[in-house]
């Protein structure tokens, strides 16, 4: 086990200046359009893959990075693991900086999205070749600081240990190509168990497999890090992977971090709109509204006149940030909208049966409504459990409400929570 | 009862069959009947006739192998003699070419040294191959005969004796050879062994990279035996070409009658110069059916990589 | 935890690695060295070929190495086409090379395209058996049907005929089988539907259609196809006894009988310099292309 910590770690993408003529054009439009994409800074020397990256990771503890595809989390990771060199910043495994590290002098292991099995080796060769680079401390009377390989006998029980633990004992001989997808994978976090690393790193390790089987592996990794005291570090895109695995969950978008957490933390306080937007399923509902400072209380009206007053804590936090009255964008999470006497009334126009609840698509009546940013969100998305019944609400009209407890209030310009 | 042909769509095949017809009526008649013909005159003795103008000939059985097996005036079968040469020609060239195709792709596929002017040198490494094979043993048979500038040098230099010939030498004839068949052959060896090591997945040499690995363990314990089954398919389709040897071993040695050069196709050669279609024809049913078991043993270990993927 | 690293400076990186960056370095410059080396050893007889190219007779009869160019390019060519004419025909040569090995390249990927199209395109009975006849046969030697084919030509009396060597190309297993997996991986079936709806009948959709697609495969085939035609001594020397009817190779193969102390060798060396160098022109235009054709067919995965 180790902490891990990053400060100020940078990756840079170089353009590389070719000769020919028609080579430069296309790179240049490459990184064009590479910025158009996903909105990565460029600098003179190329383009910035990961900004200014600041985390103090502690001994045993699970961090999640997690992000749209192109936010640099498995950059991140790859320069962790030595894949990837460190442009600016420093790296420290352990205490020890670790910049010019070699991979292998690291200490530490990783699982790839991709399983990498050597497809000539069998399960337990798969297994047993990182312990044949394995450097022991065995110190004898006339050599102090003797230091040996790992006997054969060794090897075998280690891998049968890791074995073990995986529930993989009977696929020992057989080679990647004869194995499932959910076989390799433990076979790969075999291979990276098997040396007691002291960070354990995973890339999207649940990608490749079906939704079903991902379940399943999702509480077999709780379950691994039950048993293997080691300081995790998993690179996902599913933000409910994230939720469910982390202790701590980075947040990344092009290159930046936009929060760091524990999952419950990331849920009720979202650091700004896009945190708020990309953690929590169905997505969270905005509206544009005013906030305004009434009797010295914030008020926070909508645009159809509907109004709410947060509750007693946020007042507390807007004052402390002495934040004026503004345009802001509100968003609420389809979970916290109550269906019932008061509220907006809005019209249903999809009804999603999703078992023991039902996601209610409906349109606001009356003015047409444009949240701030979004293309998309034209609806507002409630949640109804069915307790047992279904009742189709399409084309009826409800009133959606809420409370002043669960909204959460964004800059319109910077985006950013105004309670923070 | 005229059968309703509104119900039935319009039949293409028939022009399946228009298409395909050109192959295989020119195979059938420049190829399928001349293969019959051949192993056909396997079996007829045209010895009496080389020479003459008869046009008689019997039908011999297996007498013409059994002629090629037996020990002719100089105490050796010709078969055998002419077998061995080729394969041992192939052999002297094959290795440094396996050698330095594996080197080459090792270098050139390297993420550690990015070498500058790879195409310049592959470009340079592959163009032995598309040069004449005739006009290549010409240009050396002219450089390193006796009249030629090596010989003189080489004499000068008292490195060899004035009578001392390159191209009649049993051994530096063959080695000429192997050395001829290595320069062009090379550059394929190298593009082929170059695909083999892109084919495969950079994630693994990563995974090596964490696990420990130095540069030379990764390419004993993962780089070469993931190259086998392309290395192997290289080495067979390379002795399947090299047991068709001819070009540059009788344009350098065809008129010296180096019996140490003479390749299994060159004796084909002599005997149908000669009129004697029933050796040619049994020394050709030879080499089809060494080279048929090598072609199957490629195409069931092409079959078993596909089924691995 | 240790504060006292955590508020070190960053050190610098490459002193620690200073003996990683000369292994490095050395392991580079050997590469280079050991690249220039084979390379050396390609060209350097080539490189011969061509001095001696430009040397005068008397000094190359001398036996004497040389690696400078001298002036006497001109002059070999002159002789060449003059006074060695009866040794080496080397208009006549490149006529039947050319003839042949453009005829060959073009007849053999024509008809592999159609034939590769006419199994790929359509269902018939026999289809797959056919289809696996074609690739079965890529294994056997042309020697094989070499001795029937000779002494059917001398039979029938055609020996120094030129379409001998040319129409059975049309039937190439090997180039068949490359233009197949083309077809497979780049042309859609519906193309096919949808220009016979526009009323094109076969021929038509194949030439105007998927020709034009097929142009890539095409290409690189003529090359290999021509090449390696223009560089075949083993047919053409059994066949071609005319002198007016022979390709480049048969002479090259016909100059070694002669006793090379009575010839111009200027002469022979721009004889063999001449035969290399159309092939020599077309590689060093498409080099890269030829490169990316090797793997395109050959390596499966």
């Amino acid at each position: 086990m180790a902490d891990v910590v990053l400060k100020h770690v940078e990756k840079t993408y170089p353009y590389v200046e070719k000769k020919s003529k028609r080579y430069k054009k296309s790179l240049n439009n490459k990184a064009e359009e590479t910025v158009k994409k996903t909105n990565l800074q460029i600098t003179e020397n190329g383009v910035l893959a990961v900004q200014d990256f600041n985390i103090e990771i502690k001994d045993g503890e699970f961090i999640v990075l997690v992000g749209p595809s192109g936010c640099g989390k498995s950059t991140t990771l790859r320069m962790i693991a030595g894949l990837e060199e460190i442009t600016a910043g420093e790296l420290f495994i352990d205490g020890k900086l670790c910049n010019a590290v070699e991979p292998k002098d690291r200490d530490i292991a990783m699982v790839f999205q991709s399983y990498a099995l050597y497809p000539h080796m069998t399960v337990y060769d798969n297994i047993a070749y990182p312990l044949k680079f394995v450097k022991y401390k065995d110190p004898l009377p006339d050599k102090p600081d003797n230091v040996r390989h790992l006997k054969p006998k060794e090897i075998e029980e280690r891998v049968l240990a890791a074995t073990k633990l995986l529930d993989i004992e009977d696929l020992l001989d057989r080679k990647p190509k004869n194995l499932s997808g959910g076989q390799r994978q433990r076979v790969a976090i075999g291979r990276a168990i098997v040396r007691n690393p002291k960070v354990l790193l995973m890339d999207e390790p649940l990608s490749n497999l079906d939704a079903k089987l991902r379940n399943q592996m999702r509480a077999e990794i709780i379950n691994l890090r039950e048993k293997i005291k080691t300081t995790f570090i998993y690179v996902t895109h599913d933000q409910i992977e994230a939720m469910t695995l982390g202790d701590r969950i980075v947040i990344m978008k092009d290159g930046i971090i936009h929060q760091i957490d524990t999952p419950q933390d990331v849920y009720e306080h979202p650091s700004n709109l896009f945190v708020s937007g990309f953690i929590g399923s169905p997505r969270m509902n905005y509206f544009d509204a005013d906030l305004l400072f009434e009797d010295g209380k914030y008020k926070v009206v909508l645009e159809n006149g509907y109004s709410i007053i947060p509750c007693e804590e946020k007042q507390e936090r807007l004052r402390n940030h002495s934040v004026e009255a503004q345009r802001i964008t509100l968003g609420v999470r389809p979970e916290h909208i109550s269906i019932g006497e008061e509220g907006i009334e809005c019209k249903v126009h999809v009804s999603e049966l999703m078992g023991a609840s039902s996601h209610i698509h409906a349109e606001i009546i009356g003015d047409k409504y444009s949240s701030s940013k979004d293309e998309v969100q034209k609806d507002i998305i409630a949640i109804i459990q069915n307790n047992g019944t279904y009742i189709n609400y399409v084309g009826k009209t409800l009133k959606f409400g809420f409370n002043g407890n669960v909204v959460h209030l964004f800059n319109k310009e910077t985006e950013k929570n105004l309670e923070f | 009862m005229k059968k309703d042909k509104n119900k039935k769509s319009p039949s293409y095949a028939k022009w399946g069959y228009i298409f395909v017809a050109s192959f295989f009526i020119v195979y059938l008649i420049f190829t399928f009947i001349p293969q019959v013909l051949t192993i056909y005159d396997s079996f007829f003795d045209y010895s009496d006739i080389v020479g003459t103008l008869e046009n008689i000939v019997y039908f011999c059985g297996f007498k013409n192998y059994k002629m090629l097996f037996s020990v002719n005036m100089r105490g050796e079968i010709e078969l055998l003699r002419c077998l061995g040469n080729t394969i041992v020609i192939w052999v002297i060239g094959a290795i440094p070419q396996m050698l330095f195709g594996l080197l080459l792709a090792l270098i050139f596929t390297s993420t550690k040294l990015r070498l500058k002017g790879q195409g310049f040198f592959k470009t340079v490494f592959y163009m032995p191959n598309l040069i004449m094979a005739a006009a290549f043993a010409s240009l050396i048979l002219a450089l390193f005969g006796t009249i030629g500038p090596f010989h003189t040098l080489f004499v000068e230099n008292g490195w060899i004796a004035q009578t001392f010939d390159f191209i009649s030498d049993k051994t530096w004839a063959r080695i000429l050879i192997a050395f001829m068949n290595f320069l062009m052959w090379f550059g394929n060896t190298t593009i082929l062994l170059m695909a083999g090591i892109q084919g495969i997945d950079d994630s693994v040499f990563e995974s090596a990279k964490i696990d420990g690995a130095s540069s030379s363990h990764v390419l004993w314990d993962i780089t070469l035996p993931l190259l086998k089954p392309i290395s192997v398919y290289v080495l067979v389709t390379s002795m399947i070409g090299g047991l068709q040897m001819f070009d540059v071993a009788q344009v350098l040695t065809g008129k010296a009658k180096n019996n140490s050069t003479r390749t299994i196709v060159m004796l084909i050669n002599d005997y149908l110069v000669n009129g004697n279609y029933g050796h040619a024809g049994a020394v050709s049913v030879i080499l089809f059916i060494i080279t048929a078991v090598l072609s199957i043993f490629v195409f069931k270990s092409i079959n078993r990589k596909g089924d691995e993927k | 935890m240790n504060k006292a690293i955590r508020n070190k400076v960053v050190t610098d990186f490459k002193k620690e690695n200073r003996k990683a960056v000369i292994k490095f370095v050395i392991l580079k410059t050997l590469s280079y060295i050991f690249l220039c080396f084979v390379a050396v050893m390609c060209i350097f007889f080539f490189y011969l070929l061509l001095v001696n190219t430009t040397r005068a007779n008397n000094a190359l009869q001398g036996g004497k190495f040389s690696l400078m160019l001298s002036e006497f390019f001109n002059q070999n060519l002159r002789n060449l086409f003059t006074k060695f004419k009866t040794d080496f025909d080397a208009l006549k040569g490149f006529r039947a090379s050319f003839v042949i090995a453009f005829g060959s390249a073009l007849l053999t990927c024509y008809f592999s395209a159609l034939t590769a199209y006419g199994i790929y395109a359509y269902d018939f009975k026999g289809k797959k058996l056919m289809e696996v006849f074609i690739l079965a046969i890529m294994m056997i030697p042309t020697q094989l049907a070499s001795v029937g084919f000779f002494q059917l030509a001398s039979h029938f009396s055609l020996k120094n005929r030129w379409w001998l060597l040319i129409l059975p190309s049309i039937a190439a297993p090997s180039i068949f089988f490359y233009m197949i997996q083309y077809l497979r991986a780049t042309l859609p079936k519906d193309l096919i539907e949808s220009s016979r709806i526009d009323g094109s009948n076969e021929f038509m959709t194949f030439n105007r259609i998927v020709v034009p697609i097929m142009k890539p495969a095409i290409a690189v085939q003529m090359i290999f196809s021509f090449v390696g035609s223009w560089n075949n001594l083993y047919m053409p020397s059994l066949l071609l006894s005319d002198t007016n009817k022979k390709t480049l190779p048969v002479m090259i193969n016909a100059l070694q009988h002669t006793s090379w102390g009575n010839i111009d060798l200027g002469c022979v060396y721009m004889a063999i310099f001449l035969s290399i160098l159309p092939v020599v022109i077309i590689y060093l235009f498409l080099s890269k292309f030829i490169i990316k054709g090797v793997t395109a067919g050959s390596v499966k995965g």
